[in-house]
């Protein structure tokens, strides 16, 4: 027996592919959480970052930020917060979150600050206002930065909501979680396979997403 | 005109950018802020365009402070040019050209079109457009630059050492192609570098600023090769002086001698008659020069081109200076510079000595024009020294520069020796001395010669010569004896 | 905090005792992971065209999820260990080699031909004057690998109690014991401040040529 056996087994049987505990289900479950984390982090990491990012402040405070953000087990704080809250989508979001936020925020302060000075100082000297120098001068150029900060987080979001079936939630990680209690190896090696095709459609996502939104200007001369 | 009146950068921690800084900047001309790093020129240069607030004292434009109107208005009202040219990576040129326009809310196919045309001004290819700046060398993103400053056609351009970051050969290019634009839209420019060879080619008037924020001088840039203020501003001149002030000194007065010049297929006659000559120099049959050689080494009809030495490099009376001639002289192995026509023709040779005495000359003319003009302190007046005869003064040669720029449009004289500088706003009248009629005159230049008497300055004679250039046709006035340079106004 | 310290019999440890399995099973693979990345990263800046198909392959690596990654393993070597640390080194060979590569090749050229023309052998030249300059841009590497791979050894225990400290997660909610959570959380995060601490100071005495400001990314 070998992965590859297992994972034809659970992808050939019917009926993995419909009900509540079906295949479509649960990934648009996954899906569905992941977005909504990514979202509220994206709310939360992005406006701080580019803000702190174009006066150039808070880098030690980030820096703080970003450590203890990797430092925080993503499974603890997942298994604290449904003690603490009990079942439901918040004990979940807020690991999500809150572990999604320092990348974004981290990496979109380092991309905006890293922006090479000149262009900044022409744009103002030219009569930019402050907004549109961060918008349309600062951003355009921080932008693949700033994307693989989100696809960091994004990566990081559809793990950790794989890991969050333990706590009852849905998704694929149901799969991977029952199947080991279960002792269903082949339902886990289809969760397996499906949530690591799910990060890599994340990763085709946001590759797709820098090719259409970043200047080819900014593409080629970095 | 932009007057900075006592202003004062001092930042919290104590250091002192700029000290107490007065200086009348000048309408449609450049203005070059020069001096060592920490002197504070480029902190001064921001405040004009408010990057900068000042501690103390003001900015005035055209006799309004600048804080009286919105930050951007201002900003938007200058052209602003750095090093680098800081063009946005994320833009086609053309794009990068229309930022001001779009700025200022026209729409976007007329920023566009305004973009287009000043690529042009600047000498860029319409096919660079749609490119990214990182397709482009540094002189081209440079050119960019300063075509995104023109875009909407601001009365003042700010460059901040915008021709540091390329190299010698491109950035004479670039300095030489700035002067063309100015001569075109005569923008008052401010102009900071480090450079002080940038600053006397490109500058109308040069301030010098030492460490600490201090203006150390601020002339004209031949005043400032002739009568440096102080030891620091000598130093910072560097060596050759003297050579380099021979820039603004016109050649167009040298006595030429056409007698040394004979063609390719001169016939033996007349190779005979100039064999006197220690040397002659042969032209081809349309009278280009070819080079030197001993009268005795040429024999008619048969001159072997080969054989001839290099006549060094050409000047242009009228158009070159002193330098050029005295650095043809120097080059050519005789001791004899080739004198020559915008289409190359010769049209005389000068010795190594004429050329010093007319140096001598335009010296003492210069000296005693400085005199004058502490004295009497009245601009647009060209230095006039028949009658007088102030102390150095050995003769009353005289040189008096007039051009006509831009179809008398803005006029300006200038007087030899940089001491006293005429400038004139109206029509054509306002060039000194130009032998050319009204405002038709493209350029009219009068510059004095050496004088008609070799060998020495102390006859009094003096040489106008006037030249219109309009067309190629050069109307020479020919040198008057006696002629005051004033009545030629 | 009743009973903070007080560990159920079945975590067959003490705290210190289960710390101590944490470090090894996060910090082991951050080391295999370093002395495979040295050669690779060096492979890279020797060819520069393997960098690229190398970055590609760790980039999607890297995306694999870590439960996911466990599970394909535990085929191979049951619920062990090894099934948790392999998956680790990997995440961990993802993060350092970039850093070494982008460190390496950092080295102004004028120092690398200096150091040629005075003589140095690629091997003396790769240790003793790429490395140390590479250095800050490798300890950077390693802060990132070491608090994440600290960070995600709690998830083996999912796979047969194979999560050290994360372990603890799973007597909490058996026995309802919040306290062990957030023992096991504040122990984790602090062992991995504490690790990156370390590989700060690590870098101030290896490279003492640094200007100080600026020291934390």
């Amino acid at each position: 027996m070998n992965v590859l056996n297992f994972a034809h087994a659970f992808f050939s049987d019917s009926a993995h592919w419909h009900g509540y505990d079906g295949i479509p289900t649960r990934l648009a479950e996954h899906v569905r959480y992941s977005l909504e984390a990514l979202l509220f982090a994206a709310l939360i990491g992005l406006p701080v970052g580019l803000v702190t990012g174009h006066y150039g402040r808070g880098g030690n405070a980030l820096a703080l930020i970003a450590t203890a953000g990797r430092a925080l087990p993503s499974f603890g704080l997942l298994v604290l917060m449904f003690i603490w809250i009990g079942f439901g989508l918040l004990p979940v979001m807020i690991p999500l979150v809150v572990l999604a936020v320092p990348p974004i925020l981290v990496t979109t302060y380092e991309a905006v600050r890293s922006v090479d000075p000149s262009p900044v100082d022409a744009a103002r000297g030219m009569g930019m206002p402050e907004a549109r120098v961060l918008f349309q001068v600062e951003l355009p150029v921080a932008l693949p930065l700033i994307l693989s900060g989100l696809r960091t987080a994004a990566i990081q979001i559809v793990s950790t909501a794989t890991i969050a079936a333990y706590v009852s939630l849905g998704g694929l990680g149901r799969y991977i979680i029952d199947g080991l209690y279960q002792r269903n190896y082949e339902k886990v090696v289809g969760g397996a396979t499906l949530v690591a095709g799910l990060a890599l459609t994340t990763l085709v996502v946001f590759w797709a997403a820098s090719r259409i939104t970043v200047s080819p200007g900014v593409r080629r001369s970095s | 005109m932009i007057r900075i009146e006592s202003v004062t950068k001092r930042y919290p921690d104590g250091t002192v950018a700029v000290d107490r800084l007065s200086l009348e900047i000048p309408d449609r001309a450049i203005t070059v802020l020069v001096g060592p790093s920490g002197c504070g020129k480029t902190t001064t240069l921001r405040m004009i365009n408010r990057m900068v607030e000042p501690t103390e004292g003001s900015i005035l434009l055209d006799g309004t402070d600048i804080r009286q109107q919105p930050v951007n208005t201002l900003r938007r009202s200058m052209g602003y040019v750095i090093q680098n040219a800081g063009l946005f990576q994320h833009r086609t040129i053309l794009d990068n050209i229309a930022t001001v326009p779009r700025l200022l809310g026209w729409s976007k196919q007329k920023s566009r079109a305004k973009a287009a045309e000043l690529m042009e001004r600047v000498g860029l290819d319409a096919a660079l457009a749609k490119r990214y700046p990182y397709q482009l060398s540094g002189g081209q993103q440079q050119r960019v630059g300063v075509a995104r400053a023109l875009a909407a056609d601001p009365p003042v351009l700010l460059m901040d050492e915008p021709f540091s970051a390329v190299d010698p050969v491109v950035r004479k290019g670039l300095q030489d192609e700035l002067l063309r634009i100015q001569d075109e839209l005569g923008k008052t420019i401010v102009f900071v570098t480090h450079d002080i060879d940038e600053a006397i080619k490109l500058g109308t008037m040069v301030a010098v600023l030492r460490t600490g924020g201090r203006l150390a001088q601020f002339a004209p840039p031949a005043e400032l090769l002739s009568a440096p203020a102080d030891s620091f501003v000598e130093d910072f001149l560097g060596a050759d002086r003297g050579i380099r002030r021979l820039s603004f000194f016109p050649s167009a007065g040298l006595e030429l001698q056409t007698a040394p010049i004979v063609a390719i297929d001169a016939d033996a006659g007349l190779l005979a008659s100039r064999a006197d000559a220690p040397y002659l120099l042969v032209t081809d049959p349309d009278g280009r020069p070819l080079g030197w050689s001993e009268p005795d080494r040429l024999t008619a009809g048969a001159v072997d081109r080969a054989q001839l030495l290099d006549h060094g490099r050409p000047f242009v009376p009228g158009k070159d200076s002193l330098r050029t001639a005295l650095d043809g002289a120097v080059l050519s192995p005789t001791g004899w510079a080739v004198a020559m026509d915008d289409e190359g023709h010769a049209v005389g040779v000068v010795s190594q000595q004429t050329i010093a005495e007319a140096i001598r000359a335009a010296h003492s003319r210069a000296a005693r024009g400085r005199a004058e003009d502490a004295g009497d302190a009245e601009r647009g007046q060209a230095a006039d020294g028949t009658d007088a005869e102030p102390a150095g003064a050995e003769g009353g040669t005289e040189a008096a520069q007039g051009r006509a720029e831009d179809g008398g449009d803005a006029a300006q004289g200038r007087a030899d020796g940089g001491a006293a500088q005429g400038r004139a706003e109206d029509g054509g009248g306002a060039a000194q001395g130009r032998a050319e009629d009204g405002a038709e005159a493209e350029r009219g230049q009068v510059a004095d010669g050496a004088d008609a008497e070799p060998g020495g300055a102390e006859g009094g004679t003096e040489a106008a010569q006037g030249r219109g250039a309009d067309g190629g046709d050069a109307a020479q006035g020919g040198s008057v004896d006696g002629v005051d340079l004033k009545a030629a106004q | 905090m009743n009973g903070f310290f007080d560990l159920p019999s079945d975590l067959q440890h003490s705290y210190l005792g289960l710390v101590g399995l944490h470090a090894r099973e996060g910090l082991l693979p951050v080391l295999v992971a370093l002395l495979v990345a040295l050669p690779v990263a060096q492979l890279c800046v020797r060819f520069r065209w393997v960098y690229p198909p190398v970055l590609g392959v760790t980039t999607v690596l890297y995306s694999i999820p870590s439960l996911a990654f466990f599970v394909v393993l535990i085929d191979y070597f049951g619920q062990s260990e090894t099934t948790v640390m392999i998956p680790l080194a990997v995440y961990s060979l993802v993060v350092l080699v970039p850093g070494i590569v982008d460190g390496v090749r950092s080295v102004p050229q004028e120092t690398l031909a200096a150091a040629q023309a005075m003589g140095f052998g690629p091997v003396r030249r790769y240790l003793q004057v790429q490395l140390p300059i590479a250095a800050p841009a490798i300890i950077a590497g390693l802060r990132v690998a070491v608090v994440s791979s600290l960070s995600l050894v709690s998830v083996g225990m999912l796979i047969g109690n194979q999560g050290a400290l994360g372990n603890m997660l799973n007597d909490a909610t058996t026995y309802h014991r919040p306290a062990l959570a957030v023992n096991s959380v504040l122990t984790t995060a602090l062992l991995g401040i504490l690790a990156d601490a370390l590989l700060v100071l690590v870098r101030r005495l290896l490279t003492p040529w640094m200007p100080r400001k600026g020291a934390t990314r």
